[in-house]
């Protein structure tokens, strides 16, 4: 493990510039280029308030904004999109990148390190942008906010672990690319993101709680929207998890990254 | 202490009943793969400072395996590979290159792959800059370059750094002329001042002018590793066996030159139907001779026995210099002399004759005899041939003009003025 993380810091150079690459292709040809990251979402959340609003505005208590609903949607769209992002990523990563994996002579390690980073900047602009889109709403965000900070890192560790595993699958059984989109739209309408969690029936509601990114979605809604602190028993039961995730993905990254190349 | 030693390394592809059994061995499971296919096996080489070593083999012969393994991309199944030195390795042209970045960013973001800090990047990118010659280009993107464009700054990236040894797989083939030229004197004045080269190709010329060693790998196991001359007539003689029409099949035969033996030869492919009786360089009074004056006639003379019905026999000859590089090659076939069938278990007598223009210089004679001729110079079944039968010394013609190259053309001359 800890070669691992030798071999990424000896490496760090090329991480770094390889996400400022990154980056700036995105601007190279779009005449908006970045500003996509941030535009997709939020026309998505648009969508769902234009669609939801009438039928589930009324069901959120405790916040007294004409725009409540739609501040809920944007809490939870922007924790569900580091996830789905990191993830989709991660799942196709090993398969795209084969063929440079065969040829150059490079610690692997350095692969999902570029999509965290790249994600990660993805999602605090994307943060910083909703931040702006709150005070415009009337519900500017309180020194709460900087309990996001230590939840991204958790959130992206959790995910990057669900990722690289199901990245690393992939390789050796495509069904896996087919399957996860699939079981990641399914997630996304068991997670309470586009309705509160509490027009669920109680049987339902008591099986959420098995929900691996609920606790992390639902941290970030408690902060954004309703201004209460996270609840730490389940956040220290989830950064947990996500530590132990980690572990168990990089292990398995270690072992499998020599047979990926033999059958990339 | 040499560069690279390879120990009894091996690659094995493993194919499993079920992936989960795959997944079941990454957490030490006994589980045994239901085929092992090994591409290559048992290979142990060194290349030790200052040497150039080349790999040559055909198409699937597990080269490449090979280099992938000794420059890491490949873990090896078993046996290892220890490396002391800094290695930069070129296995594609290109690798990693992004199309909307620059070449200046994509050159930065290469050397990066290959593990260079960023100080020894910025310090190596004016000369990656000089060395690939696109001039304004080089600040353009790269999906604007032609793919000549885009080797040009891969190969400048490759070699900016010079690594102790560089290892290139087949990547010289690509690119225009002059800039091919200009790798091949890159390489040169690399290995005069003590770099080492391993180096995958099919270009026979190119391993034995360049290399100062070759290995060769057949159906995933070293054949031989010897000098580029001893190694690359082995390989063609491979070829001619693999390629080779008739029923018999080719055997090949290398030994080390005895001097009691009445023929010797370094490499001969045989299927037995000929067989070298006599072999005699003689000079224009017919003697035997060891060396000759350039520029006089000489006699090559030949006695084989034909072990069978040959329908349609050629004859031929090849004359090498001490590189192993062919001089010349000729035989009645190309010539377009055509005999009549010749019976079993009779002698033939073949002669040649030329005016031997080749410069002063180690020259050897080869001998091949075939059989049923078709296209320019093939051969449906290929009986004999026999590499350096013979030496010849030949010796600076004192009536001559200084010329330089290989041999004397003889040339007219004018110079006058224009009006």
């Amino acid at each position: 493990m800890l070669v691992l993380l030798r071999s990424l810091w000896s490496y760090r150079g090329f991480v770094v510039s390889s996400i400022r690459n990154e980056f700036k292709a995105r601007f190279t040809r779009s005449k908006l280029g970045g500003l996509w990251m941030i535009i997709n979402p939020l026309a998505q959340v648009l969508i769902y308030a234009l669609v939801l609003s009438n039928v589930l505005a009324a069901k959120l208590p405790g916040i007294d904004n004409q725009y409540a609903y739609a501040l809920y949607l944007m809490a939870g769209i922007l924790a569900w999109s580091l996830f789905f992002e990191v993830i989709t990523r991660c799942l196709t990563l090993f398969i795209e990148q084969g063929n440079l994996m065969k040829k150059m002579a490079f610690p692997r390690i350095t692969l999902p390190a570029i999509v965290s980073g790249s994600c990660l900047l993805n999602h605090s602009l994307l943060f910083v942008a909703i931040l702006g889109v709150f005070t415009v709403l009337g519900h500017p965000p309180t020194w709460l906010a900087l309990w996001l900070l230590p939840l991204m890192v958790i959130l992206l560790a959790l995910s990057l672990s669900i990722g690289m595993m199901l990245g690393i699958v992939n390789v050796f059984v495509r069904d896996v690319g087919q399957v996860v989109p699939i079981v990641l739209q399914t997630l996304f309408w068991f997670t309470p993101i586009v309705y509160p969690v509490s027009i669920l029936p109680e049987n339902l509601q008591s099986l959420i709680c098995y929900n691996p990114i609920y606790p992390l979605i639902n941290a970030y809604q408690n902060i954004l929207v309703f201004n209460q602190s996270p609840s730490t028993e389940s956040l220290l039961i989830t950064t947990g998890l996500a530590f132990l995730f980690i572990i168990f993905s990089l292990f398995v990254f270690r072992r499998a990254s020599p047979e990926m190349v033999d059958v990339l | 202490m040499s560069l690279i030693y390879v120990n009894n390394i091996g690659k094995a592809y493993r194919t499993y009943n079920s992936e989960w059994q795959r997944f079941a061995r990454w957490f030490y499971l006994p589980v045994s793969p239901c085929r092992e296919d090994w591409t290559i096996r048992n290979v142990s080489f060194r290349v030790n400072p200052g040497e150039s070593v080349a790999i040559v083999g055909e198409n699937g012969a597990g080269k490449s395996t090979l280099l992938k393994m000794i420059t890491g991309t490949l873990r090896p199944t078993e046996g290892n590979v220890h490396i002391s030195g800094s290695v930069g390795a070129i296995l594609e042209l290109g690798m990693g290159f992004l199309p909307d970045l620059t070449g200046r960013e994509n050159a930065i973001h290469t050397s990066g792959l290959m593990g260079y800090s960023d100080k020894r990047i910025k310090s190596a990118i004016s000369e990656i800059e000089r060395f690939s010659e696109i001039g304004k280009y080089f600040d353009e993107p790269v999906r604007t370059y032609s793919s000549g464009m885009q080797m040009r700054v891969a190969f400048s990236v490759a070699t900016a750094f010079s690594p102790d040894l560089l290892i290139i797989d087949e990547a010289l083939s690509v690119g225009d002329s002059y800039f091919q030229q200009k790798c091949f004197s890159f390489l040169d004045s690399y290995m005069k001042q003590g770099g080492s080269l391993l180096f995958v190709s099919h270009d026979v010329g190119a391993v034995k002018s360049l290399c100062d060693r070759a290995v060769l790998i057949d159906q995933g196991r070293l054949v031989k590793d010897g000098s580029p001359k001893e190694v690359v007539d082995l390989y063609e003689g491979i070829i001619s066996q693999r390629s080779d029409l008739g029923s018999k099949e080719l055997t090949i035969v290398q030994e080390n030159k005895t001097d009691t033996a009445l023929i010797n030869a370094t490499t001969i492919t045989t299927n037995g139907d000929a067989e070298l009786l006599e072999f005699n360089v003689l000079d224009e009074n017919d003697k035997n001779v060891l060396y000759i004056e350039s520029e006089k006639k000489l006699k090559v003379n030949y006695k084989v026995r034909l072990n069978k019905f040959f329908e349609r026999p050629a004859f031929g000859i090849i004359i090498r210099d001490k590189y192993g590089s062919s001089m010349f090659e000729i035989s009645s076939y190309a010539m377009g002399i055509e005999y009549a069938p010749i019976e079993k278990d009779k002698i033939v007598n073949v002669v040649f004759e030329f005016n031997f223009n080749l410069r002063q210089g180690q020259y050897s004679f080869s001998i091949g005899v075939s059989n049923k001729g078709y296209a320019r110079t093939e051969f449906e079944e290929i009986s004999l041939l026999m590499h350096d039968v013979k030496q010849i010394q030949v010796i600076e013609c004192p009536n001559s003009i200084n010329y330089g190259g290989v041999y004397n053309m003889n040339p007219m001359l004018s110079v006058f003025e224009s009006k």
